[in-house]
């Protein structure tokens, strides 16, 4: 489904990726774990579209899409939850949601009104804020509204940047189920970066380990979880 | 007594119509594209230009008139960010700052060249007569900008909260990135921006003209009220640089009438350092900047 090959992306002078290589397969969730400033955030903009690589290759279902702008490969069905969520804070809710429909809402049976459907049973929550400004929105929310926009656009892989960040750990537990459930309902992908590796591993069917822009160590969660790359990785020792 | 605080609440409601056409349009490219364009001054000016040009010179009706200026001015737009906003996009802040004062520059030299030295008119749609009202004196022309400004801000909120294509501009305002990532092409957006802006400048200019004359430089004066009522308003909001500009427009029109209308410019300069000393983000910010 996802294949990122030899990728090696940087801003300015620098590298920050070298040599990323790793696949998704169709309805798996990978999860790709490191320390702050390890490149994943990189990664991730390098994969949607928002930083063009140096070198590598993104293929999505074979296809290249490494050239694409960020704005194009929405409607391949790629959708990219970025760090920090940016949800547009402005707009309300529902407004948010609207903004993020492409052809492929329309596309799936049911169109707009059944995504919206689906997101309101997944998160109630934001059923209940439906006309509430995005700023006003808990940390949690935020997440569930990111993680919503990118459903509306009817992707066959979401990319997920530490969606753990500032959040508390019962809300973010919380998320990493919905991301589970939305995987065993729909079938959707997901690649995850992550510094949290405990609920990482939790749902992951296969884990990346990234240390300064490379990949170090790959395997199984149950294999990694007694693995010291995990460890190594995050104290740099 | 009254009538005199009639009269004088209307000239100020028109003056303030204006600019907050003028501050809207000069916002709209701020809030849109985060560029601050000071080449806009020269959009207002060739909005009247325009339109003295095309009713005075070739002899076209006015409402005519006023339909193309907005749509050439529009054009105009298209072409500044074709050739000044594009290829300056990313680059500092300052950088795209300095080329629209270089271009207003040029373009002002351009329009001595173009119309020359001398003051132009353009005649006001209903004549220059006034019907009075209880003592008040009211001109048509007036009352028509007061009007027109009132429908045209109307539609402006309508169509940016109510379709698909203003929400994705405000999205696209709020947050590029984000915006890109829902699939918006925001480069389009942007171009949309530009166009509405100038659209705004020329009409803006078009309905002013009939109240002073048409000269190269009445579109800095305008231009330096519109950014004055941004910064009342709070920078970058759109609903701050309509009511920044009526706040503008009537609070120079009453220091003109009891304090001193010698001194009126000044009195709309010294209100933008209270503003700015008492609430340094002005009187209707965006509520957006609270929690990012």
């Amino acid at each position: 489904m996802l294949r990122i090959d030899g990728l090696c992306a940087g801003y300015d002078a620098s590298d920050v990726l070298h040599n990323i290589s790793l696949t998704v397969a169709a309805g798996q969730i990978v999860a790709v774990l490191g320390a702050n400033g390890a490149g994943k955030t990189t990664l991730m903009h390098a994969a949607s579209g928002l930083l063009r690589p140096r070198a590598g290759a993104v293929l999505l279902d074979g296809a290249p899409i490494t050239d694409l702008p960020a704005e194009r490969i929405v409607a391949r069905g790629l959708s990219h939850v970025p760090q920090g969520r940016r949800i547009f804070p402005g707009l309300t809710v529902q407004e948010n949601l609207m903004v993020a429909r492409t052809a492929a809402t329309y596309r799936a049976p049911g169109g707009f009104a059944a995504a919206l459907a689906e997101v309101r049973d997944l998160f109630p929550r934001l059923a209940e804020r439906r006309d509430q400004l995005g700023w006003s929105l808990s940390g949690g929310e935020q997440q569930m509204l990111a993680v919503a926009r990118a459903l509306v656009a009817r992707p066959k892989l979401i990319l997920l940047d530490e969606p753990s960040l500032g959040l508390a750990p019962l809300v973010f537990e919380a998320m990493f189920t919905a991301i589970a459930s939305i995987r065993a309902r729909s079938g959707i992908g997901f690649l995850i970066v992550e510094q949290n590796a405990e609920q990482a591993l939790r749902i992951a069917d296969y884990v990346y380990v990234m240390e300064l822009g490379r990949i170090v160590a790959a395997g199984l969660p149950a294999d990694l979880a007694q693995d010291k790359a995990i460890e190594r990785a995050y104290l740099g020792a | 007594m009254l009538q005199t605080l009639l009269q004088v609440a209307l000239t100020g409601a028109t003056m303030g119509c204006i600019y907050a056409l003028v501050a809207l349009g000069f916002t709209l490219t701020i809030a849109a594209a985060g560029v601050v364009n000071f080449a806009y001054s020269e959009w207002v000016t060739y909005g009247a230009y325009i339109g003295v040009t095309l009713v005075a010179v070739l002899g076209l009706p006015l409402w005519l008139g006023l339909l193309l200026t907005v749509m050439l001015c529009a054009v105009l737009g298209y072409g500044f960010q074709l050739v000044v906003f594009a290829p300056l996009e990313g680059k500092h802040f300052l950088t795209t700052v300095s080329a629209t004062i270089g271009v207003a520059l040029a373009m002002q030299a351009a329009a001595t060249l173009i119309w020359g030295p001398y003051a132009l008119t353009l005649p006001t749609f209903f004549g220059s007569g006034s019907l009075t009202i209880g003592g008040v004196a009211l001109f048509p022309h007036s009352l028509l900008i007061v009007g027109m400004t009132v429908v045209l801000i109307a539609a402006m909120q309508l169509a940016l909260t109510r379709t698909d294509i203003g929400l994705r501009l405000q999205a696209a305002a709020q947050d590029p990135v984000a915006a890109r990532l829902m699939g918006i092409p925001i480069r389009r957006m942007r171009t949309l921006a530009y166009c509405l802006s100038a659209a705004l400048a020329g009409l803006a200019g078009f309905m002013v003209a009939p109240l002073f004359v048409v000269t190269t430089t009445m579109g800095f004066g305008l231009m330096l009220k519109g950014f004055a009522a941004t910064i009342v308003g709070g920078w970058g909001s759109l609903k701050g640089a309509v009511l920044g500009g009526l706040a503008v427009g009537l609070i120079e029109a009453f220091g003109a009438a009891y304090l001193s209308s010698e001194y009126k410019d000044s009195i709309a300069f010294a209100m933008i350092v209270v503003v700015l000393l008492l609430r340094p983000s002005g009187l209707f910010p965006e509520r957006i900047a609270e929690k990012f």
